[in-house]
């Protein structure tokens, strides 16, 4: 029962910072904490590593939330998105809206219940749901049944986020 | 008629079909044809996962430049201080498993509790130790040692358990209410219940833990431990007797070389020995010698089951086969597994199947 690590890196590494980056909202603490927990797994390798790096990943997130101010960090996520685009140099108006589209998902998550949000966030990472039935302690039948409100309200709350923005 | 609800719309949508009961599948699959209804809704909550996955979307992540493998591996490396990437070494830290006890032993008896941490991703190993009574660190006679401790797993004596001594008889015998009291208090749980107060919390405080382990703190506490139980082996190791030379593999050779060189070589694989000792996944409560300053008597582990009971891993060598060990006692089973050196023994109360599949589990890796 070895383990592959190019391939776990490859399929996992990437997910597992996107995972983090909608947890803690800060592109280098999200790769910081990705980096922490994938050496952690290097260190003492799990069985079915992909589940435990999430669930330690979010254990990560949920400490550091706890000990570390949030901050607003616009600037910081509009160099981050600024980044993104790798086609030519982004208009600063392209960057601030990404900026803007960012914190507006970020706001709309956070309208869903912690395990709506957490199960919504592993789906997006690729977990099975199964490994999601795992790590959020329901029941496996359940997961689509919490997939389902999760993801209308998120549409929902996205949209009045919109509808306020607009209204300006 | 009963329609599709939408927990299953949306697990037909993520194609998790696993994850439905069985037979659903197919019969929803049957209902969408038929039914129109079901059909829009299908269609409807399509365009609601597309909508959440839009908008997840909308917040991209720069995944450009991000740590390589190897940089992490060197990481890793750097943290733990040791060069082992355990993935694969387990076999080999098998065979080493019975070196390591074997020398550790040899030298003073807490140096086992360098050795076996309790459980995996205790912060603090110094509470969980063992203390073995100093006075039992000379090694009774071989012989003596054996009668000694069949005396007591007969019979329960108070002469029986005096003549084998601390903390180790115990571990046969703390099952049986023996009247080792001072071991017993150092043993985790007695067996079959679930431990007293004070262990329960400690316990369950070390379990919580286990979730998110802190490697930085654990391997800086381990090492240190190691090494002061390497500093102790120079100053009181005695020499190998030649009894230890026998029957265990494959460093027989380690017979004539130094204890403390040997610490430190097997030392290296304390971590790999001390997981090839016992069932992954349980938390570990104690370990300890079936015969007190001689390894060669054997090892048991005890580790917590899932639903609380105490599962016991004697690890024996060929001269000391189960039909040594105390007798069972009702509702608790055994499963034995024949080994190159010696025995695998497991003894909780569950069912044999279910012995079986946490000795394959400790034994397959």
């Amino acid at each position: 029962m070895s383990i592959d690590w190019s391939e776990l890196y490859r399929t996992t590494f990437p997910d597992l910072v996107r995972f983090l980056h909608r947890k803690v909202w800060d592109p280098d603490r999200a790769r910081d904490l990705a980096q922490e927990a994938f050496v952690r797994a290097l260190q003492s390798p799990p069985d079915q590593p992909r589940a435990w790096l999430f669930r330690v990943a979010g254990n990560l997130a949920r400490d550091e939330a706890r000990t570390v101010v949030r901050r607003k960090r616009h600037l910081a996520l509009l160099k981050g998105e600024a980044q993104v685009r790798q086609e030519g140099a982004p208009g600063p108006a392209e960057a601030l809206e990404a900026a803007d589209r960012g914190e507006r998902v970020r706001t709309a998550l956070e309208a869903l219940t912690e395990r709506d949000r957490e199960a919504l966030l592993l789906k997006e990472a690729g977990l099975s749901y199964a490994e999601i039935a795992r790590e959020t302690g329901l029941a496996v039948g359940a997961v689509g049944t919490t997939l389902a409100r999760a993801r209308k309200r998120l549409a929902e709350a996205y949209q009045e986020e919109r509808n306020d923005a607009a209204r300006g | 008629m009963r329609h599709v609800d939408e927990g299953a719309l949306h697990a037909w949508l993520d194609g998790e079909l696993d994850a439905l009961p069985p037979g659903e599948a197919a019969w929803i699959r049957e209902h969408l044809e038929s039914c129109g209804a079901c059909a829009l809704r299908l269609e409807e909550e399509r365009r609601v996962r597309d909508a959440a996955e839009g908008i997840l979307a909308a917040a991209p992540v720069d995944l450009s430049g991000l740590p390589s493998l190897e940089e992490m591996r060197a990481r890793a490396r750097r943290q733990a201080g040791s060069g082992a990437e355990a993935g694969g070494t387990r076999a080999r830290a098998r065979q080493m498993a019975w070196a390591a006890s074997i020398v550790l032993a040899a030298g003073a008896g807490w140096m086992a509790n360098a050795l076996f941490p309790r459980i995996q991703g205790d912060r603090d190993p110094a509470v969980q130790f063992l203390r073995p009574d100093p006075a039992t660190l000379v090694a009774p006679a071989g012989d003596e040692a054996v009668r000694g401790d069949q005396d007591a797993a007969g019979e329960g004596s108070a002469a029986g358990a005096a003549e084998a001594t601390a903390p180790e008889a115990a571990g046969a015998q703390a099952a049986r209410s023996a009247p080792a009291a001072t071991a017993a208090e150092q043993d985790a749980s007695p067996h079959p219940a679930p431990a007293g107060r004070g262990v329960s919390t400690e316990e369950r405080a070390v379990e919580e833990k286990v979730a998110a382990p802190d490697p930085g703190a654990e391997a800086r506490s381990r090492e240190s431990a190691l090494q002061a139980a390497l500093e102790s082996a120079r100053v009181v190791a005695a020499p190998l007797p030649d009894s230890l030379a026998t029957g265990i593999s494959p460093t027989a050779d380690a017979a004539g070389a130094r204890p403390a060189v040997l610490l430190r070589r097997s030392l290296a694989d304390a971590e790999a020995s001390r997981a090839a000792l016992a069932v992954p996944e349980l938390p570990v409560i104690s370990t300890t010698f079936l015969v007190p300053g001689d390894p060669s008597g054997g090892v048991v582990l005890r580790q917590r089951l899932p639903e609380g009971d105490t599962l016991e891993v004697y690890h024996l060598p060929s001269h000391r086969g189960p039909d040594l060990l105390p007798a069972l006692e009702a509702g608790v089973r055994q499963w034995v597994a024949p080994r190159e050196a010696g025995w695998l023994v497991l003894r909780g109360r569950t069912t044999e199947a279910e012995l079986q599949a946490l000795g394959e589990r400790l034994l397959g890796g």
